[in-house]
């Protein structure tokens, strides 16, 4: 087993840059393994088990961040696409590493900016249930 | 001494300001542009406060910068506070 | 006027101290507790300056203590960012 071998540079890069926390990786991954399936908040958030609303911001977020893009339909569903071939490659390799080294990757994604994360996550009042 | 403290908290906003412009870069999330832009509005105030004499008129301007500076952090705390709905 | 935006700031600045202190408890995350402090030192620049407005008539200037809060509040910021992130 490579255990002590560090994660692709690629894939390092991805999950410090682009990913916060392992439901945002679970909503990546989801949408990159059906692609060109489209899908919206309520259907993530039933597939994966979390809240709709928290669903509806992490599609966002990783929109934002380039690796989803929204469906052509603009029904509020969004597809996996990534901005460059770099950015998809990587989310390959983050899949296989997901499947192979799982440990690894939770523990890059919960290593970096933890705390920048919690600042931010600070201000929401009420966590996961806000309502429109 | 006054001046000395209104230059140091100028540069400390400036600073942090900085910090918190690349925690945007690096999260994507508005919440901290916010801050950033904030934070130099704070540090602007004080660089003003630092160069003019301490002058009634000018009062009002720096009011208004600090209240644009609370307003941003605000505005952040609402929107993050807000559900984004899909565009139907 | 200008007592009213004081005050807006002053509650704007506890209401982030107070969220940041609920998530220091919640997470431990060191940099929460450097931002509260700042915003401790923010509220107390906007209370004093409430204060001087209405103290102005007898002539006594909260200037330094006024900077001197705010900074009090700013450097563990500064130093915390610099130290953790």
């Amino acid at each position: 087993m490579t255990e002590q071998q560090p994660l692709p540079e690629p894939v390092q890069r991805l999950l410090v840059e682009r990913v916060d926390s392992i439901a945002q990786l679970e909503v990546l991954l989801l949408l990159h393994g059906s692609t060109p399936h489209a899908w919206d908040a309520s259907r993530v958030a039933r597939e994966l088990r979390i809240e709709p609303a928290w669903a509806s911001e992490q599609l966002s977020l990783l929109r934002d961040r380039q690796l989803l893009a929204e469906a052509p339909s603009g029904s509020g569903s969004y597809l996996f696409e990534p901005a460059t071939p770099e950015l998809g490659k990587a989310v390959e390799m983050l899949a296989a590493a997901y499947v192979d080294r799982r440990v690894a990757v939770i523990g890059l994604v919960y290593s970096r900016g933890a705390g920048i994360r919690a600042f931010a996550d600070a201000f929401r009042i009420r966590k996961g249930d806000s309502d429109g | 001494m006054l001046d000395f403290l209104t230059g140091a908290n100028a540069t400390a906003a400036l600073v942090a300001g900085l910090f918190f412009l690349r925690f945007w870069r690096q999260t994507a999330d508005r919440l901290f542009a916010s801050f950033a832009f904030a934070f130099w509005l704070l540090s602007l105030q004080w660089l003003l406060l630092g160069l003019t004499a301490p002058d009634y008129e000018l009062r009002p301007l720096l009011y208004g910068i600090r209240l644009v500076a609370f307003a941003l952090i605000i505005g952040a705390i609402v929107d993050k506070n807000r559900v984004r709905k899909p565009r139907s | 006027m200008a007592e009213a935006i004081y005050l807006l700031c002053a509650v704007t600045s506890v209401a982030c101290t107070a969220l940041l202190l609920r998530g220091y408890l919640r997470t431990r995350a060191r940099i929460l507790l450097w931002s509260s402090l700042c915003f401790i030192g923010l509220t107390l620049n906007n209370l004093l300056l409430f204060v001087d407005l209405v103290l102005i008539p007898t002539g006594v200037e909260l200037s330094v203590e006024r900077a001197a809060v705010a900074l009090a509040g700013l450097l563990p910021l500064v130093a915390g960012l610099v130290w953790e992130a």
